[in-house]
């Protein structure tokens, strides 16, 4: 019965600060993105644009998911720490390993569940993101989805540029033809959507890596130091999945391997760390 | 007599050992990490580039090689400064340098241990600086600018779409004879508030300032904003598209690395002043080591990392106000700003009680402020 509290009492502390992490580095997003968009003079009113920035917030999570994870369940580490919870915890017989996992998992779980839905949403997008197309050597098309409807500008040297309209989508769409760059930033994109199915997992080791140094060292690790050393390392992890796609588009490899071996190494070191406590 | 001398002089030697081998490795080791995070960084980059198909990923790696001795020119002084302070430092804090003056040595004993070992170190980065540099950095650049836009275009196929940047496309159905002139080109550009397209008989490309600009002749122009749409003939149209690259957030260094300004005279003022930074970096690793015993180091190494990031920042601050090499007395390797922190060196090693009567380190709020000083810095430094 004891036990339960303690766990949920986890549960609780880390799925809260993970949150809290995450609304801060939204926040922040939002005020950046808002004076970037405002210097840019855009023809839109500045609640409209504020507007769009808030409803597009839940495609900006994305990027700081995996930081929000990795800082917030640091910080849960850390007050746990400073409360002396985790030594309470061992004492009710739980392993270091198990309370790591107490803390990492319910975080990692949301955060599956929201990479999932929006993986499914960005799907649709990447398909529809390209709004305009050559068509033959003298045709453009662009698809208008907020007005749901196609023009076709066409050149002739007769009558110049000339404009028609279809409302609905016509053979003419099937003979459009992707150039390289397009195909290119296509395939990064791709790439990107799946390694950010391996944001869990990835999280998961990096709160487990963190975690061991909680339990090794119980005088030198600071909240402050948590903190940098949970930032440090995924800023790390973004630079290293960057390069990791970039070098996987010249090369053709999976950068989705090449993650899932560095993560496993990853586990297995810390899984060293561990056995000696 | 002979054999108490001859004791000495191997415990010397002993002693001479130790401290510059353990010098060396950490200067090593310093060395060894700040070239990897410098060429991961760079990489990224560059590999970005090469992904998108901007850049052939082997002249990618020429690059990445070539700025090496550049890289060093900037990473020996750091690292070199790294290792004697983290192995000054223990020494003092160790009371090792009792023992040294309780053995009869002078305080200047420790600087002439090392003094044939920082020779040799700035033997390396002289000849890195004002030999290696000079050849191989223009040489990385001209690599770099063979693959610019220009290059591009010229690599372009006819009758096939090229993208311009995320928003515009063109086709041209020939090449005029001169670089960067096309015929029979359509040109269309859609944003959220209208749309352009541009069909003319020839098409002149040039690209400066981060931009490209485009000189259309004879040919006809619609202006559609969803709502309205107008149609002009024109015989000449000029417009221009931003080229700024938006890359990953990866420290760049450029600040420090790349100078915006002419390359010749710059630069040559910059590989001087590396080797003054290195002089003068010398001078504070002595001043910001001595420590009394069991004194905490951290605050004297937080010191030491802000001024190393001020004078840093002072450096590249002076070198941008550099307009022509007409004056080059006053431009000399940044002579002011090195001066004046020999200046503070000195101060600092010879006045010993300035640095122990900077008390503000023991208050929480001052050392909010100096660390979120040092991130600002470094943040600005580095991307």
């Amino acid at each position: 019965m004891g036990n339960n509290k303690f766990i949920f009492y986890i549960f609780k502390i880390s799925v809260v600060l993970v949150l809290l992490v995450m609304v801060f580095f939204l926040a922040v997003d939002l005020i950046i993105q808002l004076s970037e968009e405002l210097n840019a003079q855009s023809q839109k009113s500045s609640s409209e644009i504020a507007l769009g920035l808030i409803k597009n917030l839940d495609n900006r999570s994305l990027y700081f998911i995996e930081a929000s994870i990795i800082i917030g369940c640091a910080l849960s580490i850390s007050s746990l720490h400073n409360a002396n919870t985790l030594n309470l915890l061992r004492m009710l017989g739980k392993s270091p390993q198990k309370i790591i996992f107490y803390i990492a998992i319910l975080p990692c779980v949301f955060a599956a569940l929201w990479i999932f839905i929006n993986f499914a949403n960005q799907e649709f997008e990447a398909e529809t993101s390209q709004r305009a197309h050559f068509v033959g050597n003298s045709k453009i098309l662009v698809d208008l989805k907020p007005r749901k409807q196609l023009f076709l500008y066409e050149v002739t040297p007769e009558e110049g540029i000339t404009k028609s309209i279809f409302q609905e989508e016509t053979a003419l769409k099937e003979t459009i033809t992707l150039n390289q760059s397009q195909e290119l930033s296509g395939k990064r994109s791709n790439l990107e959507a799946e390694l950010d199915l391996l944001i869990p997992l990835t999280s998961l080791i990096l709160i487990y890596f963190i975690g061991s140094m909680s339990f090794i060292s119980k005088r030198n690790i600071t909240t402050g130091s948590m903190i940098a050393l949970s930032l440090s390392l995924a800023f790390a992890l973004s630079l290293i999945k960057n390069l990791l796609i970039s070098l996987s588009i010249i090369l053709n490899f999976s950068p989705v391997v090449m993650i899932g071996i560095l993560a496993t190494s990853l586990y297995f070191y810390t899984n060293r760390r561990f056995r000696v406590l | 007599m002979y054999s108490k001398k001859l004791d000495m002089l191997y415990t010397q030697n002993i002693f001479n050992n130790y401290l510059n081998r353990n010098i060396f490795r950490v200067f090593l080791l310093a060395s060894m990490g700040i070239l990897f995070f410098l060429l991961f960084s760079r990489s990224i980059q560059l590999f970005e580039k090469a992904a998108a198909d901007l850049l052939d990923p082997f002249v990618a790696l020429k690059i990445l090689a070539l700025r090496i001795p550049d890289f060093l020119t900037f990473i020996i002084p750091i690292s070199f400064f790294i290792s004697l302070l983290v192995n000054l430092s223990s020494l003092y804090k160790n009371n090792g340098h009792i023992v040294f003056l309780s053995a009869g040595k002078s305080n200047t004993y420790l600087f002439r241990a090392i003094i044939g070992q920082g020779f040799l170190v700035l033997i390396c980065l002289l000849s890195l600086g004002l030999w290696v540099v000079p050849v191989s950095k223009p040489l990385a650049e001209s690599f770099y600018a063979n693959q610019g836009l220009e290059h591009r275009l010229a690599l372009l196929d006819e009758g096939k779409i090229h993208n311009i940047d995320k928003d515009s496309q063109f086709m041209f159905q020939s090449r005029g004879i001169e670089d960067g002139f096309f015929n029979d080109v359509i040109f269309f550009s859609v944003q959220d508030s209208g749309a352009i397209v541009i069909s003319a008989d020839a098409l002149k490309t040039s690209s400066a300032n981060e931009k490209l600009y485009l000189d259309f002749f004879e040919g006809n122009i619609l202006i559609d904003s969803f709502e309205s749409q107008s149609s002009i003939k024109f015989e000449k149209h000029s417009t221009h598209i931003n080229l700024k690259e938006e890359l990953s957030l990866a420290p760049s260094f450029k600040k420090i690395l790349d100078s915006d300004t002419k390359i010749g005279f710059t630069q040559e003022q910059w590989n001087y002043s590396f080797i003054l930074l290195f002089l003068n970096l010398f001078l504070f690793a002595f001043a910001f080591s001595q420590s009394r015993p069991r004194e905490s180091n951290n605050h004297k190494f937080v010191l030491a990392s802000l001024l190393f990031l001020i004078y840093l920042t002072a450096l590249i601050g002076f070198r941008s106000t550099y307009s022509d090499a007409s004056n080059i007395f006053f431009y000399i390797a940044l002579w002011p700003i090195h001066a004046g922190f020999s200046g503070l060196g000195l101060l600092i090693l010879f006045k010993s009680s300035f640095l122990r009567n900077l008390n503000f380190l023991n208050n929480p709020t001052s050392k909010l402020i100096i660390y979120i000083c040092i991130a600002c810095l470094v943040f600005w430094l580095i991307f």
